[in-house]
């Protein structure tokens, strides 16, 4: 490196742990400040006199500066991924899958035990669906410190493919504590967990949150590498707080695994656990959530440019409960504006059935509110039978 | 110390061009280089022993010097005739992994440099499935990892794996680098196609794709360079079902050498015994205990209990008809199959913790069977 090059890097202030990484290359920002990475029995002002006079001169010796400080840094950010795990650690258990299928729509599935996060501390305990399609006999949930407890399924979010669960009798559980939705920033760091490979503490995937609303909103994405050692596992912050549970999903296909044969990627996918929070109130009822929708087509056109514009209103299905008519454009869904056919996508999916949306129309110019309760994509199924 | 002569030779480097500037300045800049040189060694001394930390380039190639490719049978039924595998002796012992690779008992052995030996197997232990092979590189000393180091190795440290995966580097270049984290240390429990492999302890799983054809017998490392592992063969996890990235840990690859060089050639009986617990000559079984599980119908059968004999040790204990059995002895039982794996592991005669699933309630039971009985 020459000099030019270090003044330019001098813009670059120190790196606060929890910006995105790239092993090496964000580290060379903050190579100026080496008296903090320096030897802790050095004198200060002597040994910045040192460091000024090293930087004078081109050379190996402005490279060796860099590779003290950035000794500190990485020290820093590994002790931050251990701080981390250790703060999600204690609220993750491992399930132990007692019978179940071994291959589900020609995939042969994992033989271990799979992962949950706890949720109270009287033993709502949430997981991916992965493992519970067709339903397992039994499941045996093992905490960090070897305590036992069965585990009943609750009811299944099937829109976000996670399960409710309840460990029997157990009280005074460590409960995972969910980071604000606000918090989450593309490109920080995120920690992918797991209980699989042992019981007594996690697995640990290093990577970044990659983008958010994912999944037509449903879930966020990230580069930690994801599979079967994880699904259901936590992907948490640089802080141990839980940004999201990951589970397999295909922004293709709604089947149960779909998503599977992404493992390890560098595409995994959490359902962000901070909003998620008051549907598992409503699974506590054993009532299974679906995705909602309105039971309405859309006009031909393009996903990304045709306005949502209705084609068809199927009889007796929430929309035509409520009025909507053939020809009315959707401009708003709770207050939202709806330019397109994806806006309205996501706008739709990622609410369940028995969620109530308002949705401004437009027809003959006029605009106009409805209230609408969606319903399950089965219910549609069923009156179109009729 | 590997890079203290390239520093220094580095720092002086620069020193004829600034000698124009005049006497003075030359005063001032040769102190300067003095300072430079007392800090570096101090620096470097310090360093050495407290973490050895370098920069990335340095580390890679400090690496790089120190891996292999090894080129030699193979490439038939899609099996791959190269590897990867590290110095670890300055005379030129190259360690790596065991596999058909070397079954002509040598190889082509290609430096980071681009220098070709010949390497001729010296010996291999066959339940770690290390090889050591040995090229002749007269009167040279060799760049090589020590074998004697300790690393300090946790999970979700940063990781870097030096390997020719893919035999991306064809020619005379070094060995390619991926960057990852130790995602858990924990036994090796995997399948090379229909076969479980033969080492049961633990190894070091990582979260990047480290293990891909060519990269049996590449170095992982820390961020300062410490050698932490040798990178395993292309195996799916038993866990997970998925490909599986890992490493035999450095103390095991040091075992390994270590024995194949001091000439025994056959470890694999003491290790098979260190890795694999001690079984019971005469165990437990279904009869002795008294209660018997549902036949095996169904692909992982959950261990219900069929029928329990009158008079027996499970009879005593309280075991019912249709209770499931989840640990026998500690272990977990999540299929018929692995209670009997669990049996295997209790002597006959020894007392017995059963944990089972009645009304959705954990139960344990424990049965004791009396002296007369055994």
């Amino acid at each position: 490196m020459n000099r030019s090059q270090t003044k330019n890097r001098k813009k670059t202030p120190g790196l606060a742990v929890g910006l995105a990484p790239s092993c090496g290359e964000l580290a060379r920002g903050s190579e100026l400040t080496i008296h903090d990475g320096a030897s802790p029995t050095a004198n200060g002002g002597f040994f910045r006199l040192l460091v000024v006079g090293m930087l004078l001169l081109p050379g190996a010796h402005s490279s060796r500066a860099q590779s003290l400080e950035r000794t500190t840094l990485e020290q820093l950010e590994e002790q931050a991924f251990r701080s981390a795990v250790l703060h999600a650690a204690g609220s993750i258990v491992q399930l132990r899958i007692i019978g179940g299928a071994e291959r589900v729509d020609g995939v042969t599935m994992a033989e271990g035990p799979t992962t949950g996060v706890v949720l109270s501390s009287d033993g709502y305990v949430v997981t991916s669906l992965y493992r519970f399609v067709p339903p397992p006999v039994t499941v045996l949930a093992i905490l960090a410190d070897g305590k036992q407890f069965a585990a009943k399924v609750v009811a299944t979010d099937q829109s976000r493919k996670l399960v409710l669960l309840k460990l029997q009798n157990a009280e005074g559980l460590a409960v995972t504590e969910p980071a604000p939705a606000d918090s989450y920033r593309v490109g920080q760091w995120a920690i992918a967990l797991g209980q699989t490979y042992r019981a007594d503490r996690p697995n640990v995937s290093v990577g970044i949150l990659s983008a958010k609303r994912r999944i037509f909103g449903r879930a966020l994405q990230t580069d930690a590498a994801v599979s079967a050692a994880n699904y259901g596992g936590p992907l948490i912050d640089i802080e141990g707080r839980v940004l999201g549970i990951l589970a397999p999903m295909s922004p293709g296909s709604e089947k149960a695994i779909a998503g599977v044969d992404w493992y390890d990627s560098g595409i995994g996918f959490a359902v962000p656990l901070e909003a998620w929070m008051p549907a598992m109130e409503r699974l506590k009822t054993g009532k299974d959530l679906q995705r909602g929708v309105l039971g309405v087509t859309l006009s031909e056109g393009s996903p990304r440019e045709t306005p949502a514009k209705i084609k068809e209103v199927i009889s007796q299905g929430p929309a035509a409960e409520v009025g909507i008519e053939v020809g009315d454009l959707v401009t708003q869904i709770n207050g939202q504006p709806i330019a397109t056919h994806n806006d309205l996508k996501f706008a739709i999916t990622p609410h369940y059935a028995g969620d109530t949306l308002t949705l401004t129309l437009e027809r003959d110019g006029q605009s106009q509110e409805v209230e609408v309760t969606l319903t399950t994509i089965a219910h549609l199924q069923e009156l179109a039978k009729e | 110390m590997p890079f203290l002569e390239e520093s220094v030779t580095n720092a002086l480097t620069p020193w004829p061009s600034l000698q124009k500037k005049g006497p003075g300045r030359r005063g001032l800049l040769l102190a300067l280089a003095a300072i430079f040189v007392a800090v570096h060694f101090f620096l470097v001394a310090n360093f050495a022993t407290a973490a050895d930390h370098f920069d990335f380039a340095s580390v890679n190639r400090y690496a790089q010097q120190r891996s292999v490719k090894i080129y030699g049978a193979g490439g038939m039924r899609q099996l791959e005739a190269y590897q990867s595998g590290m110095l670890v002796s300055s005379e030129g012992h190259v360690a790596t992994a065991q596999s058909l690779v070397l079954d002509q008992d040598e190889a082509t052995v290609v430096l980071g440099d681009g220098r070709r030996y010949t390497g001729r197997v010296v010996g291999v232990d066959l339940v770690a499935e290390v090889a050591l092979l040995k090229i002749d590189a007269e009167g040279e000393e060799l760049p090589h990892f020590d074998l004697s180091r300790t690393p300090d190795v946790f999970t979700g440290m940063r990781l870097l794996a030096f390997s020719n995966l893919y035999n991306v580097a064809t020619g005379d270049e070094p060995v390619s680098v991926l960057h990852g984290s130790l995602s858990a240390i924990a036994p090796l429990e995997a399948r090379r196609g229909a076969f479980a492999t033969r080492y049961r302890g633990e190894v070091y799983i990582v979260d990047a794709a480290t293990n891909n054809p060519g990269a049996a017998g590449g170095v992982l490392v820390d961020l300062a360079g410490n050698p932490i592992g040798m990178l395993g063969k292309e195996v799916r996890s038993q866990v997970t079902g998925a490909w599986l990235h890992y490493a035999l840990p450095w103390s095991q690859v040091a075992a390994s050498v270590e024995k194949i060089r001091s000439g025994r050639r056959d470890p694999s009986s003491t290790e098979l015994s260190s890795t694999a617990p001690e079984l019971p000559e005469r165990p437990a079984t279904f009869d002795s205990l008294g209660f018997h599980l549902l036949p095996n119908v169904v692909p992982r059968t959950p261990p219900y209990v069929d029928y329990v004999t009158q008079g027996s040790l499970a009879q005593g204990a309280g075991i019912l008809p249709d209770d499931l059995v989840l640990a026998i002895g500690g272990r977990i039982t999540g299929t018929r199959t692995e209670v009997e794996r669990a049996l295997s592991h209790v002597g006959l005669g020894e007392r017995l913790l059963v944990t089972i699933l009645r009304d959705d309630q954990l139960v344990e039971v424990e049965l004791k069977p009396s002296e007369s009985k055994e």
